[in-house]
């Protein structure tokens, strides 16, 4: 046993003490009388009567030095060493798709069955999983450690992410566990270094197994034509042979063709570069020889959707030639503007009142008797138009005008960049002399069209890239709809279909949305009357590379050591109960005496 | 003797008392009984019945009737009172003067009876009652005696009864601190009696006691103990046992046509002053002169 406060015993000092005074003050002094006769009416007191009092000594001074003694116990913290074997325990899971490698005997299968042995033993009080994806995240509710439950959790373990960062997860689950629980890791790899003995064991049931892999594979214009697309794909041999890739590649729904065949040596990465026609989904498979083979189903294929043209349309409505020949070229210079009239989703023009529907649009107000301005001018730094300015020695010049939109730009009182959000889109409004001033002879001048021109494309609808890899996240811009305060019921709301078959409602705040990519395959998010599909690929070279997996067990639980498994538990609360229990008893005899 | 100087003083304190009596005796000091005797104090006639005393025939009447008729005589009756002293141990309180009262208080009844010309007789009620033997008035030749007895009197007068003089005055000297029916007793003692007086003697401890707390208080007779706290509450339940107690006495006393005074022990000694003896004075018991 052992004691918090031990100093506290000092408090027996008080026993010998508590006993004389107890004796003094119950001790009679002796007084004869001619008679008892006319005493006995008197009731006694509690310690009156020779056997009265000699029963009453004999038990209520014994139980007062006991409940005495208890307190005193109790100050003093005793705690007891006792063995309990039922800790806590916490898994670590590791959620790379490296664990899937090897069909249904994949480490990510044998893990969980090993763990639910591990659990059969019933030295676990409650477990904990916690997935080691790029972000630890614990599985399910609950804490249970019935074989049942963790089973049912251990379904939510779907070992598709691209990494695995184990040390935030141990630190997590650290957190999580606190100082009593076990911690269990189950990965495919041996630990980096071999864990300290005590709290920490570390279980591996990977396998060094060949594997071909799609590594890398992108989609864009191929250069050759608006008809065609080009794929670049990269394909890894991690097996200790050489082997022949062949790839095929299946456009939309139709029959999968092969399109390269890559001879590759152990370890080296091939590309294949190929076209496909603009528009149409391109899957792609691939298989090897006998020599090498797919150990890991999840990186032999890989589906590259059409991207959506990074470009926005504009529509010059200026009527001065040179202005808009000026306005062309900064326009250009961007290769995101693509100037058609029609369909257009950004109007630049010079006329008082424009108010193209459904576009955006850029008022230039360069009349009026203009006033140059060297600065101070005062920026909106929030405002997306203003990223990257730097106005110190520019000379901006502008005529005045009435706007009712917010600055963006001003120079003191005078407004030089004004922006009028309604109803979804915004109506800007420049007041530039260009004879007067500098601006356009400066950076600012391209910087200020490329930030309208990226700030219109993200405002536009839809998937801003169709293919993400495994652990991105996809970025969907929604209706314009939805960020009008005239909203529909049906606008806040977006759902989203899972490449497994599963849904979600995701509620709609704001003009965008961002949804992690935790599966491969094809995603569609459908909103506001419109859906968007974009791809995840399995596309990480260290997960695929399995030769470094191996199997094997390090560090463990020593439940014997000092600061482990020796609990020690605290039994002043028992020393308190007895006390409470004897000062009871104290009070009911004292009243019967 | 271990009470000489008490019996000496009580006896001293006597010189001025002598025993109050309701009939004197005229020559001697005796006095004539109901009863025939042989007294010169003419009674009365009857017929001469053999074993009469011959001296006592009526020759004048005989010479008359030829009859032989007997003169009755009144007997004559030597007034006597005999003192029960109640020797037990609570007269015997230690701490108190009770044991030095009782024997003075016994001196000067008996001095104060041989004034009035009474006999006494002397009784301890100890294990049985029995005559001490020699004079109270003279320590020297009086046999000694304690108070040492753990009963009380009611048990000494059955296991050995004493032999009270029939129509003599009787005087119970105790504390009277003893569970008995007290009508029982006095009947008792009034059986052939011509008086029966009871002096209640208490120590001032029996009358006030003390208030001190935590007090084991054991009781002079039996030995048996009992712890009491002696708060002011407890002194006043005591005080009304005490009150009640010697109501029942003087209760009983009325009723048997005894006299009964309380005396205090420590006023007595203190002294043997007139004002600690004014109480026998008041109730008859003893008169000045």
């Amino acid at each position: 046993m052992t004691f918090l406060w031990p100093w506290a015993w000092l408090g027996l000092l008080a026993l010998p003490a508590a006993a004389a005074i107890y004796w003094l003050r119950r001790r009679a002094r002796r007084r004869p009388v001619s008679s008892l006769l006319l005493w006995r009416e008197a009731p006694q007191s509690r310690a009156s009567g020779r056997r009265v009092e000699h029963f009453e000594a004999s038990r209520l001074l014994p139980l007062e030095l006991l409940i005495l003694a208890l307190l005193v116990g109790a100050a003093a913290g005793p705690r007891l060493p006792a063995r309990d074997s039922r800790r806590p325990l916490v898994v670590v899971l590791d959620d790379s798709f490296s664990m899937l490698a090897g069909g249904e005997a994949s480490p990510c299968a044998a893990a969980g069955a090993a763990l639910l042995r591990e659990l059969e033993s019933d030295r676990h009080g409650a477990v904990t999983l916690v997935a080691a994806g790029e972000r630890p995240r614990v599985l399910g509710e609950g804490t249970s450690a019935a074989a049942g439950d963790v089973a049912g959790r251990l379904e939510l373990w779907r070992a598709t992410s691209p990494s695995a960062n184990l040390e935030a997860a141990i630190g997590l689950a650290t957190d999580v566990a606190g100082g009593r629980a076990r911690l269990l890791v189950l990965s495919d790899h041996p630990p980096p270094e071999e864990p300290a003995a005590g709290r920490l064991a570390w279980w591996a049931f990977g396998r060094a197994l060949p594997n071909l892999a799609l590594v890398g594979a992108v989609r864009g214009p191929d250069g050759r034509g608006e008809t065609s697309d080009g794929l670049l794909v990269e394909v890894a041999n991690y097996s200790p042979n050489a082997a022949l890739a062949r790839l095929a590649a299946a456009e939309g729904d139709g029959q999968a063709v092969e399109v390269a065949r890559l001879r590759l040596a152990p370890g080296e990465v091939g590309r294949a570069r190929f076209a496909v026609p603009r528009g149409e989904d391109a899957r792609l498979r691939l298989a090897g020889d006998g020599n090498a083979g797919g150990a890991l189903e999840i990186d032999d294929r890989a589906i590259l959707l059409p991207e959506r043209s990074r470009g926005v349309r504009v529509a010059l409505e200026i009527a001065d030639p040179g202005l808009r020949e000026q306005i062309r070229r900064a326009l250009a210079a961007s290769e995101r503007a693509i100037f058609s009239p029609d369909g257009a989703e950004l109007v630049i023009t010079d006329a008082a009142g424009a108010d193209p529907e459904g576009a955006w649009s850029l008022r230039l107000v360069t009349g009026g008797e203009a006033v140059p301005y060297l600065g101070p001018f005062v920026l909106d730094r929030g405002h997306p138009l203003t990223a990257g300015l730097g106005l110190d020695g520019v000379i901006w010049a502008a005529g005045g005008g009435f706007t009712d939109g917010a600055p963006v730009v001003a120079a003191g009182e005078v407004t030089l960049l004004a922006d009028r959000e309604t109803a979804g889109s915004h109506r800007l409004t420049l007041f530039w002399r260009p004879e007067l001033s500098t601006l356009q002879r400066t950076p600012n001048w391209p910087i200020l069209w490329w930030n309208l021109l990226e700030w219109r494309a993200r405002s536009v609808p839809g998937v801003r890239a169709a293919n993400l890899r495994l652990g991105g996240e996809a970025t969907v811009g929604l209706v314009a709809g939805h960020t009008s305060r005239r909203r529909r019921a049906s606008d806040n709301w977006a759902e989203l279909e899972l490449p497994d078959g599963s849904r979600r409602r995701l509620a709609t705040r704001g003009g965008s949305l961002k949804i992690a990519a935790e599966q491969a395959g094809i995603h569609r998010l459908s909103h506001g009357g419109r859906s968007d599909r974009w791809a995840v690929n399995a596309l990480a070279a260290e997960e695929s590379d399995l030769r470094r997996a191996a199997s094997g067990r390090w560090g463990g639980w020593q439940d014997d050591a000092v600061a482990g498994g020796w609990q020690r538990r605290g039994i002043g609360w028992a020393l308190l109960l007895l006390a409470a229990a004897g000062m009871v008893l104290h009070l009911v005899w004292s009243r019967k005496g | 003797m271990k009470y000489r100087a008490e019996l000496e003083a009580g006896a001293r304190a006597a010189t001025r008392y002598s025993l109050a009596t309701s009939r004197r005796a005229e020559a001697g000091g005796a006095r004539l009984g109901r009863r025939s005797g042989s007294s010169l104090e003419f009674q009365e006639h009857r017929e001469y019945q053999p074993g009469d005393d011959l001296r006592h025939l009526d020759w004048s009447a005989y010479g008359r009737s030829d009859r032989l008729i007997v003169k009755l005589y009144r007997e004559e009756v030597q007034p006597h009172v005999d003192l029960l002293l109640d020797g037990s141990r609570s007269m015997a309180l230690a701490g108190s003067a009770k044991p030095r009262a009782a024997a003075g208080l016994l001196a000067f009844l008996t001095r104060a009876a041989a004034r009035a010309r009474l006999t006494a007789g002397v009784w301890l009620a100890a294990d049985g009652c029995r005559r001490l033997r020699g004079e109270v008035s003279a320590p020297d030749v009086l046999e000694d005696f304690d108070f040492t007895y753990r009963g009380g009197l009611p048990e000494s007068l059955d296991r050995l009864p004493p032999r009270f003089r029939p129509r003599g005055i009787r005087l119970l000297l105790s504390d009277l601190l003893w569970e008995v029916e007290p009508r029982a007793l006095l009947a008792r003692l009034a059986r052939g009696a011509a008086a029966v007086w009871v002096v209640q003697l208490l120590a001032a401890a029996d009358l006030e006691p003390e208030s001190s707390g935590f007090a084991r208080l054991e009781d002079a007779e039996t030995g048996e103990v009992r712890d009491l706290l002696l708060d002011a509450a407890a002194i006043d339940r005591y005080r009304r046992a005490l009150a009640a107690h010697r109501e029942s006495w003087h209760r009983a006393c009325r009723e048997a046509g005894a006299v009964m005074v309380t005396l205090v022990a420590e006023q007595l000694v203190d002294g043997w002053r007139p004002e600690a003896l004014e109480e026998l004075v008041r109730h008859g018991m003893v008169e000045v002169g």
